[in-house]
């Protein structure tokens, strides 16, 4: 009878030890979690990752990468962390991400995700991030407006865009033709750049500061004669061009995928109003350049501080980002793009997410975004451009202050 | 001479300051009460104010951002790069004018407001009262009505102008350097009228109605009644109502922040923008620190010299 108990207490020991082992904790951190939106989604996912209990921490996006580098520099665990594009090139740098490779494995990333969206998450040959959402940040039109104005085609060049503009605005003269931003120096800038590129103008070549150039003078040129010409309004920015754009009063504005339904939402038609949100090029300048938009995508990273549980951490990221049922269902309920190929397959018959996918190709990360201090680079680009735009200062004041700005800051 | 033997005998050293004598005991009682009704303030203010004060003073002399693993000393570093950059001694200027302009305008018409309330006509309380009102209300929510008033699109000034004829066109009026800075100032303004309006009434109210009825029998008009009578009575509450608004204006953050975030293109940025930005959106906490210290510079050092030549006269 002894031994019988002494063997079942050793039976119960041996089923504790082997559960705890079995269980296997992670700590995912994401701004998604601490939005009433995608909470919901998030809590029910991570409820399901295979052997793994996920404890789930949110902070507002705002606030995310400050608290990302704090929990890497008190040595915090985080063995899933959201990181927006925009902060890759700075959490690399610092160290602070581990290489997924080792953990995923390269063959089995290339084999289920996207190779393009993959390669946003790539540095020096190490995958720092999957991408769990992306696309980019890139013209949108509206193809009622458009057509009223008699716009038949979207313009492929920027003569093309211009003399579209003008059309629209002789069609509507309360409608904002073109809705980019003018005030709030942080979207001006991930804006505007993307007719910088298009002019075959950088803020940056080789970590050196390189807009004091002609070619980003035409680029702002072009800029602020639609503002002067009134085809640009002045003191917007993309949350009331949103609203506008829902009412049928812009032809065209940047903005990520959310955009279809952000405009089902404020436009109040739903799925109805579908048929006008149209994503488009950006029109080129004949120079060779390709039609550029801004890499826009939400990774899901493993921080290398404290200890991490890389196996618990690699099965976390392939639930959320590898995963096609879950990708489509994140698509589903949210409106956000998937990642993977077998996910982007089953939405192919979408053409705003086709083109979307298409457009992003040729996509470019943020310039400012590869400095440690990209959020002050950001500020000066944006705070000159808008004081070109705002007729503050001429083109010529406005591009040789910001370069002279920009290398006091690098 | 001989002393004379009852003279009390010098103890202390020879040369030196004669030791103070003891001071009787019921003071010595009075002054341990007076310790122990202010200690738990003074350790309130020490904890709170005091130490954080020091230790922000001490990062202006330090690199530290959120990239840094460890604050590196660096003297004056950060002082230098301020003084060498054309944007912050703008900054600086800008806020040297926002103040000066927020702070008369609000002393003028605040005393005037004080002036007329001072009067004895119907309806008095209620004005008084209405009056008060901007001073309640949270300037967040001040700061969007005006935001809201200003609004190139919606706004009620545009729509006003528009109805009267005034312009052909909506007026983007944040958008412009001029009229962003006139808003924020017009906003602050608004906020704090009633403040000063108080004090000064306050003031006005220990003027003694004997004085001004004389002069007004003596045929005094009622410009040279405010000159030679009312204002050197309440000199010192003016002064203390300048500094004290100076002070404010100094450290005002949220009317800015929500209407024009400091645009555009940083034309309402003052100094306490500029160490949000630092601090807050790219995490320069030494240069942060810098500017704090220049900023509370800028305001303490005229403070200080301005109010002791003052309470010396009075």
């Amino acid at each position: 009878m002894k031994r019988l108990k002494k063997l079942t207490l050793g039976a119960c020991i041996a089923a504790l030890c082997a559960g705890a082992a079995m269980a296997q904790d992670a700590r995912f951190v994401g701004w998604s979690y601490s939005e009433a939106s995608s909470k919901p989604f998030i809590e029910n996912e991570a409820a399901k990752v295979d052997g793994v209990d996920v404890e789930l921490i949110g902070f507002p996006w705002n606030q995310m990468v400050q608290n990302l580098i704090l929990r890497h520099r008190s040595g915090q665990t985080t063995e899933v962390a959201q990181v927006q594009d925009r902060w890759m090139p700075m959490l690399v740098g610092m160290g602070a991400l581990a290489d997924l490779n080792d953990t995923l494995g390269a063959d089995a990333l290339a084999d289920t995700v996207e190779p393009g969206l993959l390669a946003m998450g790539q540095s020096n040959g190490g995958q720092y991030g999957v991408p769990w959402t992306a696309a980019s940040i890139a013209l949108v039109g509206n193809r009622e407006l458009m057509e009223a104005a008699g716009v038949t085609e979207l313009p492929a060049t920027m003569e093309d865009f211009h003399a579209a503009l003008k059309k629209i605005k002789a069609a509507d003269p309360e409608a904002v033709p073109f809705g980019l931003s003018t005030t709030n120096p942080n979207l001006i800038q991930v804006e505007s750049q993307v007719f910088f590129w298009q002019f075959g103008a950088r803020f940056f070549r080789d970590g050196a500061v390189a807009v004091d150039s002609a070619e980003a003078r035409e680029a702002l040129a072009f800029l602020v004669q639609l503002v002067d010409e009134g085809l640009v309004a002045k003191g917007n920015d993309r949350n009331a061009t949103r609203a506008l754009y829902g009412q049928g009063k812009v032809g065209f504005y940047f903005d990520p995928p959310v955009a279809r339904g952000i405009a089902r939402n404020l436009s109040g038609e739903g799925e109805a109003f579908d048929e006008n949100v149209v994503v488009m090029p950006t029109p080129t300048t004949g120079n060779g350049e390709p039609p550029r938009s801004v890499v826009w995508a939400h990774f899901l990273t493993s921080l290398t501080a404290g200890s991490p549980d890389t196996e618990a951490a690699g099965k976390v990221i392939e639930h959320f980002a590898m995963k096609p049922d879950v990708q489509l269902r994140y698509w589903n309920e949210l409106g956000l793009f998937p990642t993977t190929k077998a996910a982007l397959a089953e939405l192919s018959d979408d053409a705003y997410v086709a083109n979307w996918i298409e457009l992003a190709r040729d996509a470019l990360p943020d310039e400012p975004a590869a400095f440690e201090n990209s959020a002050q680079l950001t500020q000066i680009i944006g705070e000159e451009i808008e004081a070109a735009l705002l007729g503050i200062k001429s083109v010529d004041e406005a591009i040789t202050d910001m370069a002279d700005r920009l290398e006091g800051a690098l | 001479m001989a002393s004379h033997p009852q003279n009390p005998v010098r103890t202390g050293p020879v040369g030196g300051h004669p030791r103070r004598p003891a001071a009787p005991a019921h003071v010595r009682r009075q002054s341990r009460f007076g310790l122990s009704i202010v200690l738990p303030a003074l350790i309130l203010f020490v904890a709170l104010l005091l130490v954080p004060f020091l230790r922000s003073l001490g990062f202006a002399f330090f690199e530290s951002t959120l990239f840094s693993p460890e604050p590196k000393f660096v003297g004056l570093e950060n002082f230098r790069d301020l003084f060498s950059d054309r944007v912050f001694l703008e900054t600086w200027l800008r806020t040297l004018f926002y103040v000066g302009i927020t702070t008369g305008v609000t002393v003028v018409l605040g005393f005037a407001w004080a002036l007329v309330l001072n009067q004895a006509f119907t309806g008095r309380k209620v004005i008084r009262t209405a009056t008060i009102l901007p001073w309640i209300l949270p300037s967040t929510v001040t700061a969007f009505l005006w935001a809201w008033i200003f609004n190139g699109q919606f706004g009620l000034l545009n729509a006003v102008l528009d109805a009267a004829g005034a312009i052909g066109a909506p007026v983007v009026w944040l958008s412009t350097p001029t009229g962003a800075m006139f808003a924020v100032i017009l906003a602050k303004v608004w906020l704090s009228t009633p403040v000063a309006m108080s004090f000064l009434l306050a003031g006005l109210q220990s003027v003694s109605s004997e004085e001004i009825d004389a002069a007004m029998m003596d045929g005094c008009r009622a410009g040279n009644i405010i000159r030679h009578v009312i204002l050197p009575h309440i000199f010192p509450t003016l002064v203390i109502v300048f500094v004290l608004q100076a002070m404010a204006n100094f450290q005002q953050i949220d009317t800015i922040l929500a209407m024009t975030r400091g645009g555009p293109a940083r034309t309402t940025t003052v100094l306490s923008i500029e160490v949000y930005q630092k601090a807050f959106n790219e995490w320069d906490m030494g240069h942060a620190s810098a500017i704090g210290v220049v900023w509370f510079l800028t305001l303490a050092v005229p403070t200080v010299v301005y109010l002791r030549a003052i309470f010396k006269r009075f």
